[in-house]
């Protein structure tokens, strides 16, 4: 149990997409304009990256992986190595397709359920099929369990993983909406007014998140 | 070899299927107005209108938050267009130009100025290059915004075609002096300087900026012109272009567009009927 809160604390704050490793970081200057939308932005993050951690887990496991539950091993095996079944050099392309049609799937939802939200999303839900953070969870997950021999435990922490990174995704591109909606109200010389202030305020937060750094793992 | 491509085509097929089975459940019906609108209006996505792009308009105008004279370029006849599809009259739209709020041509250079060469960029070293602060830079900024082509700059200096604008505003935002402005067709008088310097300042760069002499003031029958701040201000309401000021006024700063737009053919004004 203390590992999971451990990898939860972790993925969300002390390496922090955003913050920590500079991952996703379009939708974070893009959005991050009004509380409400970032909000949005951020429950739709969690949501994908939780879709496709799961996801891309699913399909590294029986599809990709040399294991010993290989779809076409089991089918196709024979006597075989499991070593001859070894497509993990497929990971980066499969991971995009899946993200890619998860988005699809969330776009086709948020239209018919909640299009207020879909309408302030706008642009942004597709780009996050282009968001590197989703894409760099999944690998980032295949290489921190996809060895893990359970299966119940890999895909707890897989699911897990991709979850906070949502989470710590929502947690700074809120704070940053905040701070964002206080700078509207600021008088910033016209040098820096908008994108450049917003960069040196990403800055300082990014900053301000490597004191996590050392804590856990 | 063969494996890659059997687990991709596998499971593109599979999210392919997957993707039209929820295409299927999750169907929104859309307005199909939305699109007859859109297509009626011009498409440059100028955002004249302040909404994103002529979809956004289209959406706006069938959800009845915009109104169908909405659209600046598009003017009368996309006005009527769009009031035909959502079946309401168009009220009278008032055609609008840019004026360029300037004529300094041959204001003489401070400094060499070696950097980027948009007013934009100009601007922020000490106000730009030349002599006079409030004037034209001329580099082109509002000449490169125009999406319509009515901005041309000639011998380094903005014209604006006034046959071509359709008062989108891009210019507006463009320049960095805040020279342009939109003035209803009618208009024919305007006053071409911003420069709130002491007369004996302004005579000392350009030959034709407002000197705040107060000739106009006193010659004005209709108490339309005013000078604030060391310039000539008009009151658009009371100005009745009767162009007795443009005779009076000793630098030319105030110009008279009757001529040119007889020329262009865009004075007088065609009486816009409602319906």
């Amino acid at each position: 149990m203390r590992s999971y809160i451990l990898l939860f604390i972790s993925i969300a704050l002390v390496n922090n997409f955003i913050l920590a490793k500079f991952l996703g970081l379009c939708p974070f200057i893009g959005v991050s304009k009004r509380r409400k939308q970032a909000v949005g932005m951020g429950l739709a993050v969690i949501f994908v990256m939780t879709m496709a951690s799961a996801a891309s887990w699913a399909v590294y496991r029986f599809l990709l992986a040399p294991t010993g539950h290989n779809i076409f091993y089991v089918l196709l095996g024979d006597g075989r190595p499991v070593s001859d079944f070894d497509f993990t050099f497929l990971n980066t392309i499969v991971f995009i397709l899946v993200i890619a049609v998860l988005v699809q799937l969330v776009e086709m939802f948020l239209m018919k359920v909640i299009p207020p939200l879909y309408e302030s999303l706008g642009i942004y839900l597709p780009l996050i099929t282009t968001n590197c953070a989703v894409l760099g969870v999944a690998l980032l997950n295949i290489k921190d369990f996809g060895a893990v021999h359970g299966l119940a435990e890999s895909f707890a922490k897989t699911v897990l993983q991709g979850f906070g990174g949502g989470v710590g995704f929502l947690i700074v591109i809120f704070l940053m909406s905040g701070i964002r909606e206080r700078l509207d109200q600021m008088e910033v010389p016209p040098a820096l007014r908008g994108a450049p202030m917003a960069f040196i305020c990403a800055g300082l937060m990014a900053l301000a998140f490597m004191g996590f750094a050392g804590m856990g793992q | 070899m063969i494996a890659p491509v059997i687990i991709l085509g596998f499971l593109g097929l599979l999210f392919g299927v997957g993707l039209y089975i929820a295409s299927r459940v999750f169907r929104v019906s859309v307005d199909t107005r939305i699109e007859r609108v859109e297509r009626a209006l011009p498409g440059s996505n100028c955002g004249a209108c302040g909404l994103a792009g002529c979809h956004g308009l289209a959406k706006a105008i069938v959800h009845g938050s915009a109104e169908v004279t909405a659209c600046i370029p598009g003017g009368e006849r996309v006005a009527h267009l769009v009031a035909d599809i959502m079946g309401v009259e168009a009220k009278v739209v008032e055609k609008k130009v840019a004026i360029l709020r300037c004529q300094g041509r041959e204001v003489a250079d401070r400094f060499i100025y070696e950097g980027i060469l948009t007013c934009q960029a100009a601007s922020l070293v000490h106000g730009g290059p030349k002599e006079c602060r409030f004037g034209c830079i001329g580099f082109g900024d509002c000449a490169r915004a125009c999406p319509f082509d009515a901005l041309h700059m000639v011998n380094g200096f903005p014209e604006v075609d006034e046959g071509r604008c359709v008062s989108c505003g891009k210019c507006v935002a463009a320049c960095p002096k805040g020279l342009f402005e939109l003035v209803t067709l009618s208009k024919l008088v305007h006053v071409r300087c911003v420069s709130t310097d002491a007369g004996k300042a302004v005579r000392k760069v350009c030959r034709v900026g407002c000197i705040a002499c107060r000739r106009c003031e006193a010659v004005c029958e209709f108490d339309a012109v005013r000078i604030e701040n060391n310039l000539a201000v008009f009151d658009y309401e009371k100005c009745t272009s009767c162009g007795m000021c443009v005779k009076e006024c000793p630098t030319g700063t105030i110009m008279d567009y009757r001529q040119s737009r007889k020329d262009l053919g865009l004075w007088p004004v065609k009486a816009v009927t409602g319906d």
